[in-house]
């Protein structure tokens, strides 16, 4: 208890009064399923993606005693769930623009925009850039994904300006979507794939149709080359059953053993190299290799592979125990890396969370996926799976996946590109206010 | 906890912003018997390989659960 209350006077000295007064004035929406008792200890989120963003709201409903902090460096939040439509000329980038006002004076969050640029597990303290010390019980880290520039021979920070990735969305977003408005009719816009595990699976595919939708529209004789390291791709017949039904010949996939990876890309002669040839094209969105967001290898939370080796139950670092790591950054068994997996785990995690922290055993996790693409702004597709946790990490539990059934009526995607928005409305809402 | 994996598309809660369903306002049974259509009779869009996921029982604490939450912030 001694050790508490130093830590809160820490607090009130780093944080001043604000933080405490919003926290008091928090009016509190009880989960019956969990009631710790924890005293008012201290968690610190870093990073306020859908994964933390949705962790720190979660932990005060988990527990309206716990103190939460949300390290998160932008002032502002732009979702990568419907980028896509922004590329397509459909949303604008303000669209998908949030800020942390709701989890900040709803839910009571201590929301500090700024880095952490040194972590002391042993001494559970974070330094931030301004030098300011938090120190926290558990600190949870949901770093997102970072480009990893030195996987791709010839691409780096410089060629993202000529060959977008607009992965990660923001400026990026904006320079891909002007560069197709720019392009001439007639032209090949070339998009890159990289091996598996990347951020949002089905993104690509969603992409190549979102932009063929755009030049169908306004660009008829242009094409759409998908260059995939991989051999297959998630809700795969039906993307193609799309591409055959609403563009007809503007749209070709190649795999990585029939000369889809790309093994190098010459910037300045707009050219991507496979194995089986060379690509030049009029506009070249690099979907890069990437890895945990910068964070998690700088606090030895990344093994070898790049991203962050987690416990299934508690959602902990198996590299440093009282360190979960949460959403794109974590090796979280089957789970793709979803806006809709980071948002379960984040449950998951402020469940366990404020059991650890209240002397309780965490019991059996569950997580759902469910993921919608839209092959057109009014034609939509979806898949969802249940996971659980077995000794063989996170599964799925057995006859809990399904995709959307292929040939069904036109009526039927209109509705899933509803529900698409839908979902979109909601996830945004359940995560960030 | 089950039932806040409900939360990513039907809201937190239950409350729903979209076209797709709120469970605000529902009964325990109702929201029960709908979830039983989704996994016995494969009814609904995406709904039927998440309620095949869960038992029946569960099914049935996940409704209650989210019956109590109902009207509430």
């Amino acid at each position: 208890m001694t050790r508490l209350s130093v830590r809160g006077s820490a607090r009130r000295r780093f944080l001043g009064k604000a933080a405490l007064m919003t926290a008091a004035a928090y009016a509190p929406g009880l989960s019956a399923l969990a009631h710790a008792r924890t005293n008012g200890a201290r968690v610190v989120v870093i990073g306020g993606g859908f994964a933390g963003a949705t962790c720190a709201k979660y932990l005060r409903r988990a527990d309206p005693s716990l103190q939460v902090t949300l390290i998160e460096r932008e002032q502002y939040y732009v979702t990568g769930p419907f980028s896509n439509l922004v590329l397509a000329g459909v949303r604008t980038l303000q669209d998908l623009t949030l800020s942390y006002d709701k989890l900040r004076l709803d839910y009571g969050i201590d929301v500090v925009h700024g880095e952490a640029v040194a972590i002391d597990p042993a001494g559970q303290r974070i330094t931030l850039q301004d030098r300011r010390i938090l120190t926290y019980d558990r600190l949870v880290v949901a770093p997102g994904i970072d480009v990893d520039h030195a996987a791709l021979p010839g691409y780096g920070v410089e060629a993202t300006a000529v060959m977008p990735h607009a992965w990660i969305p923001g400026a990026q977003t904006d320079l891909l979507r002007r560069q197709l408005e720019e392009m001439k009719d007639g032209g090949t816009v070339l998009l890159t794939v990289p091996l598996a595990p990347f951020r949002c699976p089905p993104g690509p595919f969603e992409r190549a149709s979102l932009i063929a939708f755009y030049l169908k529209a306004r660009k008829p004789r242009s094409k759409v080359l998908v260059l995939d390291a991989n051999e297959s791709f998630p809700d795969q017949d039906l993307f193609l059953e799309g591409w055959r039904a609403l563009y007809p010949g503007m749209i070709e996939w190649v795999p990585g053993s029939k000369g889809g990876a790309v093994v190098r890309v010459d910037v300045a002669a707009k050219t991507v190299h496979t194995a089986a040839g060379s690509h030049t094209a009029d506009v070249v969105n690099i979907i890069p290799p990437q890895k945990a967001g910068r964070i998690a290898a700088a606090y030895g939370l990344a093994n070898t592979t790049g991203w962050c080796p987690i416990d299934g139950r508690t959602l902990e670092s198996t590299l440093h125990r009282s360190i979960h790591v949460i959403g794109d950054a974590a090796i979280a068994g089957r789970l793709p890396k979803s806006a809709a997996a980071a948002n379960s785990q984040a449950k998951v995690c402020a469940l366990a969370v404020a059991q650890l922290l209240g002397g309780q055993q965490v019991g059996d996790p569950s997580f759902v996926n469910a993921c919608y693409s839209l092959v057109s702004p009014t034609y939509g597709i979806s898949l969802a799976g249940v996971f659980g946790l077995t000794p063989e990490g996170i599964t799925l539990v057995p006859n809990a996946f399904a995709t959307s059934p292929l040939q069904a009526p036109e009526k039927y995607r209109q509705r899933e590109a509803k529900d698409a928005e839908g979902w979109y409305l909601n996830i945004v809402a359940d995560s960030f206010a | 906890m089950l039932a806040d994996t409900c939360a990513m598309c039907h809201g937190t809660d239950g409350r729903s912003a979209g076209v797709l369903d709120s469970l605000q306002g529902k009964s325990a049974r109702e929201l029960e018997r709908e979830m039983l259509e989704f996994k016995h009779a494969g009814k609904g869009r995406i709904m039927a390989p998440i309620a095949r996921a869960y038992s029946d029982d569960q099914i049935r604490q996940i409704a209650e659960y989210l019956a109590s939450r109902g009207g509430k912030k």
